[in-house]
């Protein structure tokens, strides 16, 4: 089962955490690299306090903001939802994973959470990608057929058949 | 009054100068409003200020700098973060890479789509202007998807043709895979850095400052992550904020779109026009909002009811589940409306997919599995999935001429251009759209008149012009609102009144629509604007408060949804996507013409203006009305 795998995978980063310097293992998801479109290049994600009560929930807040209005309506429910139900329970660690995973561009992030592309490997060890992942995973694994499901790895919804593979198809596709 | 000035509002109580990196000048001021308040505002100049940071917003800042003009964008998300995004299928033009086609083949589509609600001579504009615009965006470095010998692909939509009518499905809607909105995002954001537009992100544009004499002279936002109120003044202002599909329940919309731009425009006393024309989905997903293509009724899904009964048949007794979808969303309603809906509140509708063979799930209907599975915890192989008609566009917003200029009825004249105000995208009204806007003309919507805007302000405008200063209260009563829905001490939190609005939008002025259901939801909404008065903010701060925001987010809304509604009973005829049962043809000799909603003193006031028949030049004739079957 994927989900098992994920599980362990999870528990094994958590896990060397304790036996690593924070800074190095934090480096294992520093990319993708900064770009122009990083939303503020200038916001240091080291500078967290979670420990000050104001600044916490100044940052919890912003990063609520940046989950639920991703402009993009299946990232708002799917990231929006998990990010509203875990934020208070995360420690510095996932908080630092979740502002890296925020930068992400939304039709690739939606890609990999929902399985259509294999995510790069510093995205597929993010902790919180992992999690949000695993939920969707298990929705997908309990309410709906493999057989009818798309092969993992590629793309579900188009809204369009470019390619006419049926006979009598709508020539202006799948609208 | 929400937006009476508050008593203790004074003066400004002191001044300094403070440079920064920005290329405007600023300087902050304090104002008091209240014994235990202050807030804390900052003073910029530009020669234009844009309002969004989607698709119309970039495109008019790209071609703002281009043409020279120091400009700044105001955006309340990240550029690429626009709904834009979401946006798949391409963009409309006649650019001829697959079959013969001509511009005006693609305008008789458009005007043909519109319900003869479109303005003639936007609508040329538009259409003539396409395949340049496609172009530049070509040169800017969007990466369409190509054909074999290298052209632009453009794939097929529906209600494209050729030969205006008569000449078979048009090939028309230039692509970029399934990713078109997101390319031209990313194309246009990368444009805007090179041509260094000044991006103020996550600021909040509250309201437009519109001075003594009804020019507007800039707008006052709130930087989210400081609390710091600013108050951009600029020659020309774009609000490019786009839709109001969240009023509705169920909406394809991100939760982003609140109609912002609108309810500015609408609180400095500017109407908002054909409000009551939305385009509605059939099935989109009961509490999500994503949607179950139509293909999965062409491949032999069925809708049920509350009884099991294939309810289609009586609606549509030949076509049955493959009638049209405003005669599957209208069907769908009614059900609901006369108790046979589904689920606890039987406020939706069953779509059984689960006799069709899993193969077929597979190939011919790919990632409605999924999209059932995770949005809404559905084995389409077991279970129906549950559905209602969703909001999938607002054809209504600002009313603007074909230059993107803002316009509303002043005396005798219905086109009177409001001085230093301008619109492009979804939030406004070219009118391009009409009644029902045609698939994919969209994007091309959003870049045509976003370049528009730019244009017309290089016209008209010099960079660096001297401007008339602001006036000494510019943006006071906003601040006085602000503060007092800061401090708002009622009993209904935010998310049940906005529940209430959406539950109202979607049960009254959906998509059947008669006399009763809409006075009805007249009476409704009205009683939900009255309960705003009774929100409660819980959290006092200016930084980070989405409280705070959800709560201005939900006045917006409240105004877009008011005026839609009382639109939606005022116009006694169907057109469009405004389909009355009680009045069922297009009335021409009545209802040509544009409904023009006016927000004041916390009601809707109506007028109307005059459809533009007229094209511009002799380059095309004008495309007479034509009775359309629904």
């Amino acid at each position: 089962m994927a989900s098992f795998h994920l599980r362990r995978l999870v528990s094994s980063v958590l896990n060397s955490r304790v036996q690593t310097n924070p800074l190095l293992t934090f480096r294992c998801f520093c990319s993708p690299p900064v770009t122009p479109f990083t939303s503020h290049a200038s916001y240091d994600p080291n500078s967290i306090h979670l420990s000050n009560q104001e600044s916490k929930r100044r940052l919890f807040n912003r990063l609520l903001y940046r989950s639920k209005q991703r402009g993009f309506l299946e990232l708002d429910l799917v990231l929006g939802k998990w990010v509203e139900d875990n934020i208070h329970s995360l420690d510095e660690y996932r908080v630092r994973a979740l502002i890296l995973l925020l930068d992400l561009e939304n039709p690739d992030l939606w890609k990999w959470i929902s399985g259509q592309e294999q995510p790069p490997e510093s995205i597929h060890i993010n902790p919180v990608f992992a999690a949000v992942r695993e939920g969707v995973m298990k929705n997908l694994e309990s309410h709906s057929a493999p057989e009818t499901r798309a092969t993992p790895g590629k793309p579900w919804v188009r809204g369009w058949d470019d390619i006419k593979k049926f006979p009598g198809g709508s020539i202006t596709g799948n609208q | 009054m929400w937006r009476c000035i508050a008593r203790g509002l004074r003066g400004p109580a002191s001044t300094r100068s403070t440079s920064n990196h920005s290329l405007g000048s600023h300087f902050y001021r304090f104002f008091s409003s209240g014994a235990n308040s202050s807030y804390t505002v900052v003073d910029h100049t530009y020669d234009a200020v844009v309002v969004g940071a989607g698709g119309a917003g970039l495109r008019a800042a790209i071609g703002l700098s281009e043409h020279g003009f120091n400009t700044a964008c105001i955006t309340k998300l990240f550029p690429t973060r626009s709904h834009t995004v979401a946006a798949q299928g391409g963009i409309n033009a006649a650019l001829g890479n697959m079959t013969e086609d001509d511009w005006r083949w693609h305008m008789y589509d458009t005007v043909k789509g519109s319900d003869w609600l479109g303005d003639q001579d936007a609508i040329q504009y538009m259409c003539r202007e396409a395949p340049k615009a496609v172009i530049e965006l070509e040169n800017y470095g969007l990466p369409f998807s190509r054909t074999e010998d290298g052209k632009i692909y453009q794939r097929a939509f529906g209600g494209q043709s050729l030969n205006y009518g008569k000449g078979g499905q048009a090939y028309r809607c230039a692509c970029a895979a399934d990713r078109t909105g997101h390319a031209l995002l990313h194309t246009l954001y990368g444009q805007a850095m090179r041509h260094n537009t000044q991006f103020f992100v996550e600021y909040f544009a509250l309201d437009l400052l519109i001075n003594s004499d009804g020019t507007c002279q800039g707008v006052i936002a709130l930087n989210m992550e400081d609390g710091t109120l600013h108050r951009f003044q600029a020659a020309s202002t774009i609000l490019a904020t786009g839709g109001y599909g969240r009023a509705y329940f169920s909406a394809t919309s991100a939760h982003t779109c609140t109609g912002d731009g609108n309810a500015m425009v609408a609180r400095a006393g500017i109407p908002l026009e054909d409000l009551e024309f939305v385009q509605f989905h059939p099935t989109g997903i009961y509490g999500a909002g994503c949607l179950i293509t139509e293909g999965s009724r062409g491949e032999g899904g069925i809708l049920r009811n509350s009884e099991g009964e294939r309810f289609m048949e009586r609606y549509a007794p030949t076509a049955k589940d493959l009638a049209s979808r405003d005669v599957v969303s209208r069907a769908m309603t009614m059900e609901i409306r006369e108790g046979r809906g589904v689920g606890p509140l039987k406020d939706h509708i069953y779509l059984h997919l689960n006799h069709l063979p899993p193969d077929v799930l597979k190939e011919r209907l790919p990632g409605i599995s999924e999209t059932a599975a995770i949005f809404a915890g559905v084995d389409v192989t077991k279970e129906p999935i549950p559905v209602l008609p969703t909001v999938h566009y607002n054809m209504g917003g600002i009313p603007t001429n074909h230059y993107g200029e803002v316009v509303t009825i002043k005396g005798d004249n219905p086109d009177a251009v409001v001085s230093g105000l301008m619109a492009a995208g979804e939030t406004a009204c070219a009118s391009v759209h009409g009644a029902n806007r045609l698939g994919a003309n969209s994007l091309l919507d959003i870049v045509v008149f976003g370049r528009a805007c730019a244009n017309r302000v290089a016209e008209i405008r010099r960079p660096g012009e001297k401007q008339k200063p602001l006036e000494k209260d510019a943006g006071q009563r906003t601040i006085a609102w602000l503060d007092k829905l800061r401090n708002s001490n009622g009993s209904l939190p935010t998310s049940q009144i906005r529940l209430n609005m959406q539950r109202v939008m979607q049960n009254n002025a959906a998509v059947f629509r008669t006399q009763e259901t809409l006075e009805e939801g007249c009476q409704l909404i009205d009683k939900t604007w009255e309960s705003f008065h009774d929100v409660q903010v819980k959290d006092r701060s200016l930084i980070w408060n989405s409280d705070l925001i959800e709560t201005i987010e939900l006045e917006n809304l409240l105004i877009n949804a008011c005026i839609t509604m009382y639109s939606a009973e005022a116009r006694k005829e169907s057109r469009g996507a405004h389909a009355r049962e009680d009045f069922k043809v297009r009335d021409d000799g009545n209802w040509m013409k544009h409904t023009v909603g006016f927000w004041e003193n916390e009601k809707v006031r109506l007028d109307y203006r005059p459809v533009h028949l007229n094209v511009l030049d002799d380059e095309v004739e004008s495309f007479p009305p034509k009775a359309r079957v629904y």
